[in-house]
């Protein structure tokens, strides 16, 4: 059967046209209850303590939790790296409801439950938080200062990785230029927005130990093996559904702290449970595409050629380097030819899932220069004009 | 206590006063094809047509809409056949998730009654109002003239 | 409504004026164009009668908010709520319109002067409802134009000039000319319009009369600067009179 050169229609058209789609929020199960949840309104606090007792004595409210609740019922409270790599470091995820420190406006705090969402929102409202502020740091470029304040006070230091990516002999394009510009550019942070904002449906029974999870995603089985490893659960007693998505843009592509926590109450209380994310909280607690700055230097001959770029570009975390393999950002990685079996098995297997063209070229000692460390097993590139001048040169 | 007549259907229900029109339209009668994107007006994903014109149902409580009639994407088709509107919106490609697609269809069954034959900015203007993430609109504006082309064409 | 849904306002109650009859209406009376509070912005919008008589009132309400929630927003309610930025209170200062309120002792008339007392703030007592506006018509063929900009098409306007002049014997005979969206409330560029008051309408005018906006004390906020808005005050102010001229 010939398809190319036809007018194909869409199988799920006449649904989605007729107002018969099922998104998050369509799903309706018996005993359904909802969840808000309490967010920071600090940039950076300490939590020290949550007082729910109003909240729960409000009628219709099932049920308020912290990060103290869930813990007991999660294999642990901290999210996983969603990509694993030698060089990112793998304890200052966030959690799946923070327990000591806010650090953005709009992280989650504690979650209520309630007959309604509208209810769930009132108590959300009667909830309080006892925290102190602490200094913020809001710009990726002010956060390099090693004299400013801490994003996160558990880290080291704000800086969690650190890339020296070049090819060529750039010095001396830049020694034999005849003219260098310079430029700073720079790009704000943006928003996905999809019309459909994030939602969550779980449905645990327990006769049968069975889970099973909607979610507004673009990676169900990713989200499946993160349920499956943090409650504690075998992979063949979780099943994850996406239904029909209101669009994702990306922000859809990561396992969220409300995607497990939401599945962790529906267990404890023995109700399902829903969550719908409102704009608000998608302009707050959703991933944004990030801020980015960059100092650059494009070296010219006398016929404007360019000879060789050179810079520095400031990227917020390493959230978004792993973001970047996850959301299909990551152009090539540069895996040492010598990296132990250990880091090969974590690392190999997921950047050929993801298509990411894998260069065994150098040495763990190679790349560890040029990424400003001794030894380094693999390092990734997300610039397609640097990427591709790799290619160039290395295949 | 409420008694709103939906797509040809009276209901009595009693709700709470601060319930908007599209979470009652949901919830309380299960026609979940009015969608919520902003809940603030903006993003055009949960309009219907209230007494044959277009309304926000999430600007709307639900108790306003007592004795009036509400019509829904719903409402559109007709023995499960798809009306005009809908099938050149299936042939043209005028959508990809579908989530905005209810509250533009309501807006251009309003414009199409009013103007059986509007131009392109005409349409344009019309669905100024509604937020697109996935088509970048253009095929939404074909489907609608395409559309308007087949009411015409009868 | 969005207040509500922001959870920004929590009222205890709420009084639906939707089934209140008899305010919604647009009556050609002695001197003045009256139009109930209740009056939707679109039947404004289609009404021949303001076509006719108010076309400043016509050309900017095409500009409020979008089809679908003129269909629902009323008059009296966009001039209640007093947004900096909203073209119906621009345009309501423009014609020094007449603001009908009541109460259950009785009713007063207040000038817009009087009415808008800041940002989101009316001269409105808690107890008083808005009940008609009353414009007084330009003679005919005088020129109007309402120019705004915004982001995009039906978004707040982040600044709009709305002018009314008459020409005659090539003279300003008369000459109303108010910028929205830049201060607080709608203002009236008095300084503006002597300039231009019994004066040849020239361009060299006109723009010295634009130019009277730039030091108008200007809004501020995270997305548009003061001297963005005084900027745009001049602009807008010297393409509507441009537009309102006869050619």
């Amino acid at each position: 059967m010939r398809i190319v050169g036809t007018r194909a229609r869409r199988i799920e058209d006449p649904a989605l046209l007729r107002g018969a789609g099922r998104y998050a929020d369509d799903i309706e199960l018996p005993g359904l209850a909802h969840a808000a949840f309490v967010r920071s309104p600090h940039a950076h606090a300490l939590i020290r303590s949550i007082d729910s007792a109003a909240a729960r004595a409000m009628p219709e409210v099932v049920a308020v939790l912290t990060a103290k609740d869930l813990e007991k019922h999660l294999t642990r409270l901290r999210m996983p790296l969603g990509f694993p790599s030698a060089s990112l470091p793998d304890h200052i995820t966030p959690f799946v409801l923070t327990p000591r420190e806010a650090c953005f406006v709009g992280e989650a705090v504690a979650m209520v439950i309630a007959e309604s969402r509208q209810v769930a929102e009132d108590a959300a409202a009667a909830v309080s938080v006892d925290c102190e502020p602490l200094p913020a740091v809001v710009n990726c470029v002010a956060a390099l200062d090693p004299k400013g304040p801490p994003v996160r006070q558990e880290a080291p230091s704000n800086v969690l990785t650190r890339f020296n990516i070049g090819y060529g002999d750039c010095a001396r394009a830049f020694g034999g230029a005849a003219h260098v510009f310079k430029e700073t550019l720079s790009q704000h942070r943006g928003g996905a927005h999809p019309i459909e904002g994030r939602g969550v449906v779980a449905r645990y029974e327990a006769g049968e130990d069975r889970m099973t999870v909607w979610s507004s995603t673009q990676m169900a089985h990713d989200l499946w093996i993160m349920l499956a490893d943090l409650l504690g659960m075998a992979e063949d007693r979780i099943r994850v559904a996406a239904p029909d998505v209101g669009g994702g843009f990306g922000a859809k592509f990561l396992v969220y702290p409300e995607e497990i926590a939401v599945p962790a109450a529906a267990r404890l209380l023995g109700r399902p449970v829903k969550w719908i994310e409102d704009r608000l909280e998608h302009f707050l607690a959703s991933i944004q595409e990030r801020d980015q700055y960059w100092d650059m230097e494009l070296a010219v001959d006398s016929q404007a050629r360019i000879l060789g770029l050179r810079g520095r570009l400031a990227v917020v975390g390493v959230q978004q380097v792993r973001d970047a393999a996850k959301r299909g950002k990551l152009k090539i990685a540069l895996v040492a030819s010598d990296a132990s079996q250990n880091s090969l098995d974590k690392i190999t297997g997921l950047l050929e899932a993801r298509r990411v063209p894998l260069v065994h070229a150098f040495s763990a000692a190679e790349l560890g220069e040029v990424a400003g460390r001794e030894a380094v097993a693999v390092v990734g590139v997300t610039d397609a004009g640097l990427a591709a001048g790799i290619k160039e040169v290395v295949f | 206590m409420l008694s709103v007549t939906v797509n040809g259907r009276r209901h009595e229900r009693t709700v709470e006063s601060r319930i908007s029109l599209a979470d009652f339209l949901r919830h309380d009668l299960g026609l979940t094809g009015t969608h919520l994107g902003c809940e603030h007006g903006v993003c055009g994903a949960c309009t219907v047509l209230v007494g044959g014109r277009t309304a926000r149902a999430c600007l709307m409580l639900a108790v306003q809409s007592d004795g009036q009639d509400v019509s829904t994407v719903e409402g559109l088709a007709s023995d499960g056949a798809l009306n005009a509107l809908q099938q050149s919106f299936w042939d043209q490609h005028g959508l990809q998730c579908g989530f905005c697609t209810p509250g533009v269809l309501m807006t251009l069954t309003e414009l199409l009654r009013e103007n059986a034959a509007p131009t392109e900015a005409q349409v344009r203007d019309a669905l100024s109002g509604h937020l697109c993430r996935c088509t970048g609109y253009h095929n939404i504006v074909v489907a609608a003239m395409d559309a308007a082309e087949r009411l015409r064409g009868k | 409504m969005p207040m509500l849904n922001f959870r920004v306002a929590s009222p205890a109650h709420v009084v639906d004026l939707n089934r209140v009859a008899g305010l919604a209406y647009i009556n050609e009376e002695a001197g003045h164009i009256a139009i109930g509070a209740m009056t939707r912005q679109r039947d404004i919008e289609t009404s021949d009668l303001v076509a006719r008589r108010l076309p400043l009132l016509a050309a900017a309400i095409r500009l409020v908010g979008h089809r679908q929630t003129r269909n629902r927003g009323t008059i009296g309610g966009s001039l209640a709520h007093l947004d900096p930025s909203a073209e119906l209170p621009a345009v309501a200062v423009a014609f020094d319109a007449e603001i009908q309120v009541r109460n259950q002792d009785g009713g007063r008339s207040l000038r817009m002067a009087d009415f808008a007392k800041g940002p989101l703030t009316t001269a409105l007592t808690s107890d008083e409802l808005i009940t008609e506006l009353r414009f007084r018509p330009w003679s005919e063929g005088h020129g109007h134009a309402f120019v705004e900009f915004a982001r995009r098409h039906g978004d707040f306007a982040v600044a709009s000039a709305a002018t009314l002049i008459l020409i005659s014997n090539g003279r300003v005979e008369n000459i109303s000319l108010t910028l929205g969206g830049v201060g607080p409330v709608p203002i009236r560029v008095l300084a503006a319009e002597k300039i231009l008051r019994n004066a040849e309408p020239t361009l060299a005018r006109i723009a010295e009369a634009a130019n009277c906006c730039a030091n108008l004390e200007a809004l501020q906020d995270p997305l548009y600067p003061a001297w963005y808005r005084q900027k745009l005050a001049v602009t807008l102010t010297r393409r509507a009179l441009e537009k309102a001229l006869p050619r």
